[in-house]
């Protein structure tokens, strides 16, 4: 039951952590995307992937969280759990940033390459 | 349940959820997809894109989950894989790790791939021909 509880409390850590960094992100995007003609169709598709990717990203850091087995679970204590949850934050932090450094540079180069152009 | 029965359920209900979550994703960017690589300039190329997406992802997810052995140091044959549910239990978590992960670098690559599609449209019709 401690190892549902565990999960589920990094479960949540993980979403509000994905929650906040595409919170951070998603509104200077949009207006990154709409700085001309030759972006602006492709901003709706870039926008939701990055927040599908984020979301993802939080997914798979979650689930490579090692689980303990039945034995060293039930022996465990309250800030044993604590250190579980912190130590799973680890491959969530890692996928999480991962990927918003690749989308950062994907971004960088598109707009290296579109935002120069002006609409006529 | 016993260890076996809980491979296989764990094994095709995991296929399934990659597939399910491919589908789900190829479904939730097919419209902002097609407005991208929407136009008369470079149309074919366009109708490629968006018929090659959806293949994409599911490509990318199955890869994810045929990656995941169950053999390691100690679960050398099927008699101790099946023996140990802990592994059963772990396996099953990092066939959905690394089917996330797979699949989120798919949408990323083809990114990518949007950014060589928009540049040459736009050069396309910057050049005026369109």
């Amino acid at each position: 039951m401690e190892i549902v509880i565990a999960w589920l409390v990094l479960a949540a850590v993980s979403a509000v952590l994905v929650v906040v960094v595409a919170g951070l992100v998603v509104r200077p995007m949009r207006m990154l995307l709409t700085a001309n003609s030759y972006l602006s169709p492709a901003a709706l598709f870039y926008v939701r992937a990055f927040v599908v990717v984020m979301a993802l990203a939080g997914l798979a850091g979650t689930f490579s969280s090692d689980i303990p087995c039945a034995k060293q679970a039930s022996e465990k204590g309250f800030m044993e759990w604590v250190w579980w949850v912190a130590e799973g934050l680890r491959p969530v932090s890692w996928a999480v940033s991962g990927f918003l450094m690749g989308y950062a540079l994907l971004l960088t180069i598109l707009y290296g390459i579109l935002g120069r152009y002006r609409d006529k | 349940m016993t260890n076996e029965a809980y491979l296989v359920v764990s094994y095709f209900a995991a296929a399934a959820a990659g597939a399910g979550l491919a589908a789900a994703t190829a479904a939730g960017l097919a419209r902002p997809n097609s407005l991208a690589t929407a136009g008369k300039a470079r149309d074919s190329l366009g109708r490629i894109l968006r018929r090659a997406f959806p293949a994409w992802l599911i490509l990318a997810v199955a890869m994810g989950f045929a990656s995941v052995t169950y053999f390691d140091c100690q679960h050398t044959n099927y008699t101790t894989i099946t023996g140990d549910y802990n592994h059963l239990v772990r396996k099953t978590l990092e066939q959905a790790s690394t089917m996330s992960y797979y699949l989120a670098a798919a949408i990323v690559a083809y990114g990518f791939v949007l950014v060589a599609f928009l540049w040459a449209r736009a050069r396309t019709s910057r050049n005026g021909a369109a």
